[in-house]
């Protein structure tokens, strides 16, 4: 008996100073290192020169068979297969006074581009050709300010957001027609500043309000449902997309990462490396393997994040 | 005790205290092993190197390591002597491995390729396109971990791009150097200088291979000997057919009202027509059709002369495009000077009132001075220019209006040529006007800013910078900022607002009085604004910082696209109720004026001015006209009649009492009593606040009167009897007195170098000590000696450093003479227009020197940057580890030997057993001993004396002496009881012994 008491006091002792150890060691382990998003693979995917530059991608959608669909800031579109080879590039109708800003491709393989500064869509041919311009300059239902984001919502329309004239969100169909819009400048609930992305999941509308920080989301007709913020706060977040799991994944141009969050907007964690970071990223993608693509615009390169692990 | 050899030998090799075990000696043996296969290791794997490998000669220092241990008395055993032995050996192999100093291997296969870039004026806008076309493709083919980077240069170099792993953009090049030369030397030096030493090197020369100066051997040879291949990228070109000038002649002596001939020479490389031009101070005065001949033709063109004055004039050949390559060599230039009455120029604003200079100009007038009246923008830029004027007075006329080489003219003609200088107040004069930190404060005898203890109300400004979205917009944000810094007052504030992709928007430094000049200059050049999403939060953090200021007047300069997220209505009105006026800058870029009712509505809604250049170089007048709006504090609207503070005599003649003035600028008296005497002063009593001052600035006088001399402030003036002889008795203290001097100059320029000759035309000829300065381009200045050639004929030569006016001022010494002359020429093209062909045997030779290759411009980024490349070692010294095994080891070493841990107490705290006493305590050893000796007491009572048997603890503290042989057992007849009369103790019997030995 006196044995076995010994061994057990032994082994308890052992196992108060064991956990300890532990214990010290995993309080002291730094909030953003248990917080960071690792990948199993980052890869660098170059932008073809043009010319004597080098321009910088700024969004980017991912469309059938996993292509990568991206715009730079010299007004092209470049397409990339999913090997990461480009396959295709063509050149917007006119970028004298600006380049574009925001791309998605339709289900039927047009894609559609937000022509920021010449407040218009235009929609190509999936092999490049300028299949529809539409839009013109004002602030009444169907004209058009200036147009980042774009998505196409499940029944074929399509949602833009705008800035400059005014920050708000338009549904229109391809053809241009004006269906709805909501929202307008502002810092409350349903208000925006720069509303610069917006997606659409579950028949929610997810639109990334850039200067005020947060994502927020409105049913289909445009009624303001939630706000979500985020802590660590998002500082001027551009662009988000869904993996098919419902996380959120946010491009966040003034914090220079990727922050992901889970389906009900709570905070999972972030890609934020301290070598060979990213540098005012403008756009993300997700493709159907939940590989990342980030538009890395200060450092005029796409970075591709395999899965997560 | 006595020291002697025995003694050294025994400290240095102790004797053996215990019976010698051979396996003792497997310790040195072992360790000496391991080391060994350690050394082994790092060296075949090219880990570490040792640079002085002889130093391991000390190893054979082990054995003598070990036996100190073996023979000492250091009371360890088992393990623990072994650990002992161990570490101290290994301290000693450290040392002796620091002492042969290590170096980290390290290998690496990354290749480094500098693209050398030619943009010299010789190269033309297309080809240099073409060659970044080229640089951009082929360096985003390169692989991940090599790096290339960009060199430009033409007569300077400069690094665009240091050798990175990321992409290579030629959009925009930032660099500024001279492009009036070709330097290939220098630029190839730079290069091998960027590469590093530790990987791959290799440079691509993109060049037309015609380097007009310096010399490419001995870069060549240290690129050779470090193996750097120079790889060339000719760019070819062959002309045919070029026209140029060469030289416009000018007569020597020119009479007014004669007619003379002016003489170009025309080069060319084949025939053909043209039209000949002559131009006299910016206007054609004679052209004619000409037809020239391959080689030189000279032809006459006439010129007449009718007043006296400053004429520069210029030639130009006008060919067709088909018989001329450069257009800029097509010209020729020179000028000539009459000498007539000396004039007073009056400069006023163009967009100010003609009334502030009417008065004056009409009084200098009726005292029979010639005056001539211009606008500012009509100014001239050379000091030849100004030769004409005996005096120049600037009549409340901004400083933003004029160019720093403007103002440069004025400063050296006063300085060189004794032309007078007079401002005259009013709102845009002085520290309002813009006039601190320019040539012109330096001038006059008074400074723009306030020295004395006059406390003025402060200024703040807060500038926002967006400018990364225009071409060079961040190198003008650095230009514009410095402008507006350098026109506040000390005690003004400025802060600057930007986007940075680290910290945000936030401050590049926050309001700091403005007399931290250098370190915020420092500031401004290190930042480097980025792209701006929104104009919010740096509006925010400006509103914070200048309503926290005490500065009276606030205001804010917003320069952009316009593009961020504006700011709201409610963030507006809180401008306005800190009364706080905002201007804004619009510069677009390319969005032609797609966010301008933004950037007005900013402005309109704070009471801020809108501003959209047409262009960048208008940018820093606009920022120092903004500045200057919180220099109003400095103009002094009040009545008040000046008195006089220093009578000059001449200055005041028969002026005693002085009128009314209502109003005035404040300025300070320079310290210097020959750079500034005030004549009179204003109301303040206890601040000398200068009305009227003169000085001296080099062989010219200047005068500051702070006020005006027209019917505003100075209406009573204009009415008074006194006003033109006043001004009279001023224009002849501070003119240029008219004085023929006796020394004619010629210059010109004769290939490279700039001919000086001056004649002595004096009636009695004598040696004069001579030396002249030159000022150039850049505003370069240089110094040289004239050699007498001839009695009354001097000359020098001096090396031109590129195109541009050469002004030179030559002083003349005499036994009773000291004379000036003056004269200039113009260099109105670089050399490399000159150039008509490229050199593509220069670059031939330079990549066979180097190993190198001729590139094509269909070479692709493979054959660049290909796979097969050697690996370079290299290494780096790596004390701080073997530094820090150090401070493990030593620590360790003392610890091992000193430390005696109680495994017996640790592991009881962790048993439930009761504690029994260890032996090995010094609790436990004290007892022991005490319970010794008392039973060794009882023996002594029962038995004669013997000694006993010394037992090893590690406790001993007194250590016997060495040469101590061990205690013999004592003879029991020896034992005398009581004769040591000493405890019973051990340590009490071993003292009797060896005092008795010592005895």
């Amino acid at each position: 008996m006196g044995k076995i008491k010994l061994h057990l006091n032994t082994i308890l002792k052992c196992i108060v100073l064991f956990s300890a150890i532990i214990a010290y060691f995993g309080c002291t382990q730094d909030e953003s290192r248990r917080s960071e998003l690792t990948f199993s693979s980052i890869k660098t995917i170059h932008i073809p020169p043009a010319g004597n530059k080098i321009p910088a991608p700024r969004s980017l959608t991912v469309g059938k068979n996993d292509n990568l669909i991206v715009l730079d800031d010299a007004g092209r579109i470049l397409v990339f297969d999913k090997q990461n080879k480009l396959i295709r590039q063509w050149w917007m109708p006119d970028y004298a006074i600006g380049r574009p800003e925001g791309v998605c491709e339709l289900r039927d393989g047009r894609v559609v581009v937000t022509d920021t500064h010449y407040s218009r869509v235009v929609i190509f041919t999936p092999d490049g050709k300028v299949d529809k311009i539409f839009g013109k300059k004002g602030k009444s239902g169907g004209e058009i300010g200036n147009p980042v984001g774009v998505t196409e919502a499940s029944d074929g329309t399509i949602y833009i957001c705008e800035y400059g004239l005014q920050d708000r969100v338009q549904q229109l169909t391809t053809d241009g027609e004006f269906i709805r819009t909501f929202g307008c400048s502002g810092v409350g609930p349903g208000e925006f500043q720069r509303p610069s992305g917006v997606v659409v999941r579950n028949n929610k509308i997810y639109v990334v309000d850039a200067v005020n920080n947060r994502i927020q989301e409105f049913s289909k007709q445009g009624k303001f449902i939630k706000s979500i913020t985020v802590e660590p706060e998002l500082y001027l977040p551009y662009d988000m997309k869904f993996d098919k799991d419902g996380n959120f994944f946010i491009i966040e141009y003034g914090n220079n990462c990727v922050t992901k969050l889970a389906p009900d907007g709570a905070f999972i964690g972030r890609f934020k490396p301290k070598e060979d970071g990213l540098k005012t990223p403008w756009g993300i993608a997700v493709d159907s393997k939940g590989v990342i693509y980030v538009a890395d615009t200060g450092n005029r390169r796409i970075v591709r994040l395999g899965e997560e692990k | 005790m006595r020291f002697n050899l025995y003694t050294l030998r025994s400290m240095t090799i102790p004797v053996k205290r215990k019976a010698f075990n051979w396996l003792s000696t497997l310790v040195p043996v072992i360790f000496l092993l391991l080391f060994g296969g350690v050394y082994l290791y790092l060296d075949l794997w090219d880990i570490l190197v040792f640079t002085k490998p002889l130093w391991f000669i000390l190893l054979i220092l082990t054995p003598w390591f070990w036996w100190q241990f073996e023979a000492g008395s250091s009371g360890l055993y088992g393990f623990r002597a072994i650990l002992a032995q161990f570490v101290r050996l290994a301290i000693f192999a450290i040392f002796v491995m620091l002492l042969a100093e290590p170096r980290a291997v390290r290998e690496s296969k990354a290749l480094n390729v500098m693209y050398v870039l030619d943009v010299s004026d010789s190269i033309g806008t297309l080809p240099v396109n073409r060659a970044s076309d080229f640089i951009v493709e082929t360096a985003s083919s390169r692989p991940e971990k090599d790096k290339a980077g960009l060199i430009i240069f033409g007569k300077d170099s400069a690094v665009e791009y240091p050798p990175r792993t990321s992409e290579l953009s030629l959009a925009q090049i930032s660099s500024r150097i001279r492009k009036d030369n070709t330097d290939i030397a220098r630029a190839l030096s730079l290069a091998n200088a960027m590469l590093p030493e530790d990987e791959n090197g290799r440079i691509v020369l993109i060049s037309d291979g015609t380097a007009t100066t310096g010399s490419v051997n001995d870069v060549l040879d240290e690129l050779s000997a470090k193996k750097i291949q120079v790889d060339v990228l000719p760019i070819q070109y062959d002309f045919k057919s070029e026209v140029w000038l060469e030289k416009l002649d000018l007569p020597k002596r020119i009479k007014q009202g004669e007619t003379y001939e002016a003489s170009v020479l025309l080069a060319s490389l084949a025939g053909g027509t043209g039209k000949l031009v002559l131009e006299e101070n910016g206007k054609e005065i004679f052209s004619k059709k000409i037809t020239y001949k391959a080689g030189k033709n000279r032809y006459t063109l006439p010129i007449y002369l009718r007043e006296p004055g400053y004429y520069e004039y210029a030639a130009r050949i006008i060919a067709d495009d088909s018989a001329d390559g450069w257009k800029k060599n097509n010209i020729a230039v020179n000028s000539v000077y009459i000498r007539g009455k000396g004039k007073i120029l009056i400069v006023r604003d163009s967009f100010g009132e003609s009334k502030d200079s009417e008065m004056l100009n009409k009084a200098l007038n009726e005292s029979g001075f010639l005056t001539e009246t211009k606008d500012a923008i009509d100014f001239p830029r050379d000091t030849m220019s100004l030769m004409p004027y005996d005096c120049v007075i600037f009549v409340n006329v901004p400083a933003d209006i004029f160019d720093p080489v403007q103002l440069r003219a004025v400063k050296s003609a006063v300085y060189n040529q004794g032309i007078g200088f007079l401002m005259v107040g009013g709102k845009n004069s002085f520290g309002p006007g813009g006039y601190n930190r320019t040539a012109i404060e330096e001038i006059l005898p008074v400074d723009m800013d306030i020295t004395n203890k006059k406390i003025l109300p402060k200024g703040a400004l807060a500038i926002i910078l967006h400018t990364c979205e225009f071409p060079d917009g961040n190198k003008w944000a650095k230009d514009i900022s410095i402008a507006a810094l350098k026109v506040l007052g000390p005690n003004d504030e400025v802060g600057l607002l930007a986007y940075d992709y680290q910290n945000g928007d936030d401050w590049v430094f926050p309001l700091t009085p403005a007399k931290e000049y250098n370190k915020l200059v420092k500031k401004i050049n290190n930042c480097s604004p980025g792209d701006m999403p929104s104009f919010i939060n740096t509006m925010e953090l400006g509103l914070k910082g200048l309503k926290n200021s005490d500065a009276a007047a606030k205001h804010m300069i917003i320069i952009s696209d316009g593009d961020p997220q504006p700011p709201s209505p409610a963030l507006i009105a809180k401008y306005k109720a800190a009364k706080i006026s905002i201007s804004t800058v619009l510069v677009d870029g390319y969005h032609q004026g797609g966010f301008q009712k933004v950037m007005q509505a900013i402005a309109k809604s704070t009471r801020g001015r809108f501003y959209y250049p047409k262009s960048p170089k208008q940018l820093p007048a606009i920022f120092v006209k903004e500045a200057t709006t919180l220099k109003r504090s400095m103009i002094q609207n009040k009545v008040f009649t000046p008195k006089i503070e220093f009578n000059d005599g001449a200055l005041l003649k028969d002026i005693t009492a002085f009128p009314k003035l209502y109003g005035y600028v404040l300025t300070s008296a320079k310290d210097d009593p020959r750079r500034c005497r005030v004549i009179l002063r204003g109301p303040d009593k206890d601040q000398l606040d200068p009305v009227l001052a003169v000085g001296q600035y080099g062989i010219g006088k200047t005068a500051a009167f702070t006020s005006d001399l027209s019917t505003n402030w100075g209406k009573d003036w204009v009415q008074w009897e006194k006003y033109q002889p006043l001004l009279k008795q001023l224009m002849l203290r501070i003119s240029r007195t008219a004085k023929e001097g006796s020394l004619r100059m010629r210059t010109y320029n004769a290939g490279n170098y700039g001919v000086i000759v001056i004649e002595d035309f004096s009636p009695t000829p004598e040696f004069l000590e001579m030396a002249a300065a030159v000022i150039g381009p850049d505003n370069k200045k240089i110094d040289l000696s004239l050699r007498q050639e001839g009695l009354r004929r001097y000359t020098g030569r001096f090396k031109l450093w590129g195109k541009g006016r050469y002004e030179i001022v030559a002083a003349a010494l005499g036994k009773d003479r000291e004379e000036r002359a003056l004269g200039s020429f113009v260099i109105p093209y670089s050399a490399e227009y000159l150039r008509f062909r490229s050199n593509p045997i220069a670059l031939k030779e330079i990549a066979e020197r180097t190993t190198g290759t001729i590139l094509k411009a269909t070479t692709k980024g493979e054959d660049l940057f290909p796979k097969d490349r050697k690996t370079i070692r290299s290494s780096k010294p790596i004390f701080d580890i073997f530094l820090m095994m150090l401070v493990f080891l030593i620590p360790l070493d003392v610890g091992v030997r000193r430390i005696q841990l109680d495994f017996y107490a640790i592991r009881s705290i962790f048993s439930s057993k009761k504690k029994k006493d260890s032996t090995e305590t010094l609790g436990a050893l004290l007892q022991r001993k005490q319970k010794t000796a008392d039973s060794m007491e009882d023996d002594r009572e029962a038995k004669p004396f013997i000694a006993p048997r010394k037992k090893q603890t590690t406790t001993t503290v007194t250590q016997r002496p060495k040469h101590q042989a061990q205690p013999k057992t004592q003879d029991p007849k020896e034992a005398r009881p009581g004769a040591n009369a000493v405890s019973g103790s051990t340590a009490g019997r071993l003292l009797a012994k060896k005092r008795k030995r010592d005895e």
